[in-house]
């Protein structure tokens, strides 16, 4: 009698890992799935060349180039920024005493801890306005000369999927500046992710919180912003509404 | 042994794939902590003829506090602007816009023989909408106290957490010569004198409903601790032992005080009920025990005992165990005061030139000093834990000061003549 092997049964252990590493992989598979299909839905490939970081306000318009003249934009002096004014009767504004170019005379005593983030976040501002103030003159001498375009790479005549057209990028740079001018908070590290909808005509579709920040002063500074950003987005490219998610916190303040 | 290997290793090549794929954003900075700007358009009469100085009152409280509160840059216009209605729709907010205003008090009164009526409203300039909007009526005599009341209210829209504005203070005052109790408005105005015994009256301490006051007085010729219902002026002594009975402290559910009695010899911290029932004895120390201050929750308690040399702050449960040292700097930390939140003990300590208000965390980290002028003593917080009043010599006299809890914007409360002390923030009316 020849003599049968015996047949060796896999055991639990053996089915039950298997299949945990089955199911992960499946998870895993439908994730990497799910994500992809959402960034080539929201965050269109393109080719991201931010020569000077300059916002270009209708990437399918004009050129970057006067025709003719190839000279650059002359850079715009900076603007003195007028202090806050206090309407009249009538209906006209009153000039509230504007700040002096002077420099301010030496301060008496050490300054605290606010006084010097209050100072640095000025100056930051300050250095942010001339940046913007230049890059604002640069877009107009543009606009100017819309339509004698070289066609040259990188000018607002190239299509979407060349220079000047990410979208997404040039509505973050309107939702910065307008934060800038916005931004208070009363909690350490405030951050509030929130997803913006553009409509095809360009006007704000809507928004809303997907993560909040717990500090309603915080979040009142990021709805200012946006309402303030809203009035210098542009048509999305694409003709389409466009959807993205944006993380709001302060700058240079880390979470504990 | 290997499959355990095998598994883990392939969840550590997985496990970072997962994280990896969360869903994407971009990010959006600015640097600093700006002011908001607020502008305070001229309040206006509703009907009947304008009364510039109920006007003038109303844009000067609303200034007062809001500046103080700390997140506006407050700017009130002159009383001859603006004759727009205050209602949204009855005004340009594109003006207001113009002038860099970013929040938008409007509001305008009635006033009908001795009461006014008062209405404001609290926009946001930038998105053009309503955010607040109240109408008061009330006695020409309250309408501070009506202004505050809005004042709280534009807090609670900005930053979800009502303003302490309409609170009242209690305090110890020297103006007739001895040591009384008054109560007065947060910003110093309606001074109302509480006691008129000739003695010395000290440590006034609210009910958790702002109703009734516990204080120490020594008119029957010992220290004694008194409970007075303020609305009444009804008064009854509750403890009367032997030796010292003093630094009264209401526990926060209104039911039992804290206390240091000498009745058994040296001071120690005992609970009462509120009518003088004694309920237990926390301390056992040769070394002398005082100042109790409750923690938020009622859990437990701070207090300052000499039991290592010199006094200091410690901290215990409220049943008296569990006893730890909190504060390790300085030779004299005294006068313990809990947040309202839990979060920070406000506390005196001697340096050289006088006494500092100081913060430090329940724990013994992130000690901060806030004062730094003069004599400073007797912190108090504010319902909300937004203020701090206290007690300050650096002008001469001892008079009271509010300031953020972060030690900014210290601002001068006390109008009076005489030397003013132990202040302590009622909650609201």
């Amino acid at each position: 009698m020849i003599p049968v092997p015996a047949q060796k049964k896999p055991d639990l252990g053996d089915m039950v890992m298997l299949s945990i590493i089955i199911h992960l992989l499946l998870v895993l598979l439908l994730i990497r799935l799910s994500s992809q299909q959402w960034r080539r839905a929201v965050t269109p490939p393109v080719y991201y060349v931010d020569l000077v970081n300059l916002p270009v306000a209708h990437p399918r318009a004009g050129t970057s180039a006067p025709a003719g003249n190839n000279r650059p934009a002359p850079v715009a002096t900076p603007p003195v920024k007028e202090a806050m004014q206090l309407p009249v009767k009538g209906g006209k504004v009153a000039k509230v005493k504007a700040p002096s170019l002077k420099p301010p005379p030496p301060r008496q005593g050490a300054e605290s801890d606010r006084e010097f983030q209050e100072r640095l976040a000025r100056l930051q501002r300050q250095t942010e306005e001339r940046h913007e103030a230049s890059a604002l003159e640069a877009l107009r001498q543009k606009v100017a000369t819309a339509g004698k375009g070289t066609g040259q790479g990188g000018s607002p005549v190239a299509n979407e999927s060349e220079a000047g057209s990410d979208y997404a990028s040039y509505i973050q740079s309107r939702l910065k500046d307008a934060f800038a001018s916005t931004i208070a908070h009363q909690s350490r590290a405030p951050e509030v992710l929130v997803r913006i909808s553009i409509a095809r005509n360009g006007r704000l579709a809507g928004y809303r919180i997907e993560r909040s920040s717990g500090d309603p002063l915080f979040e009142a500074a990021v709805a200012r912003a946006i309402a303030k950003a809203e009035k210098t987005f542009p048509p999305p490219p694409d003709g389409k509404v466009f959807e993205q998610a944006y993380l709001f916190r302060p700058q240079g303040v880390a979470k504990k | 042994m290997n499959k355990v290997l095998f598994i883990m290793t392939l969840l550590g090549l997985l496990l970072p794939a997962v994280l990896s794929a969360q869903e994407g954003y971009l990010e959006v900075t600015a640097p600093g902590n700006r002011q908001i700007q607020l502008a305070i358009a001229p309040p206006q009469s509703l009907t009947g003829a304008a009364k510039p100085e109920v006007a003038k009152e109303i844009a000067e409280v609303l200034q007062f506090d809001l500046t103080l509160a700390g997140p506006f840059a407050v700017r009130a216009g002159a009383i001859n602007q603006g004759t727009s209605g205050i209602r949204h729709g009855e005004f340009d907010f594109a003006v207001w816009q113009a002038a860099g205003a970013e929040l938008l008090i409007k509001s305008g009164y009635t006033l009908a023989a001795d009461s006014v009526t008062v209405e404001y409203r609290l926009y946001d300039v930038i998105k053009q909408q309503e955010l607040a909007a109240k109408r008061y009526t009330g006695r020409l005599a309250d309408l501070r106290r009506i202004t505050h009341t809005f004042a709280d209210e534009v807090l609670l829209a900005i930053t979800g957490e009502r303003g302490p504005f309409s609170g009242k203070i209690a305090y110890v005052s020297k103006v007739t010569g001895n040591k009384e109790l008054s109560l007065m408005d947060y910003d110093g105005y309606h001074v109302q004198q509480l006691t008129s015994n000739g003695s010395i009256n000290l440590n006034p301490d609210f009910s958790a409903n702002g109703r009734e006051l516990i204080y120490t007085s020594f008119k029957k010729g010992k220290s004694d601790l008194y409970r007075r219902e303020l609305f009444t002026g009804s008064e009854v002594r509750i403890a009367s032992y032997s030796g010292t009975n003093g630094f009264g402290a209401w526990a926060p559910d209104g039911k039992r005080i804290a206390i240091s009695l000498s009745k058994d010899g040296n001071a120690e911290i005992y609970l009462l009920n509120k009518d003088g029932q004694q309920l237990a004895r926390l301390t056992t120390n040769p070394a002398i025990d005082v100042s109790p201050a409750w923690s938020p929750d009622g859990a437990r308690l701070a207090f300052v005992s000499d039991r290592f040399g010199s006094p200091q702050v410690f901290i215990m449960a409220a049943d008296g165990t569990g006893v730890r040292r909190l504060t390790i700097n300085g030779s004299y930390n005294a006068f313990p005061r809990w947040s309202p939140k839990g979060d920070r003990i406000s506390y005196c300590r001697q340096q050289e030139g006088g006494f500092q208000v100081h913060l430090i965390n329940p724990d013994g980290s992130d000690d901060q000093q806030l004062t730094s002028e003069g004599n400073n003593e007797h912190p108090r917080w504010s319902p909300d834990g937004r203020f701090i009043v206290f007690s300050s010599r650096r002008n001469g006299r001892e008079a009271l000061y509010v300031m953020r809890s972060d030690g900014g914007g210290q601002t001068r409360i006390s109008r009076g003549k005489g030397e003013d002390s132990h202040p302590v923030w009622s909650p609201r009316w």
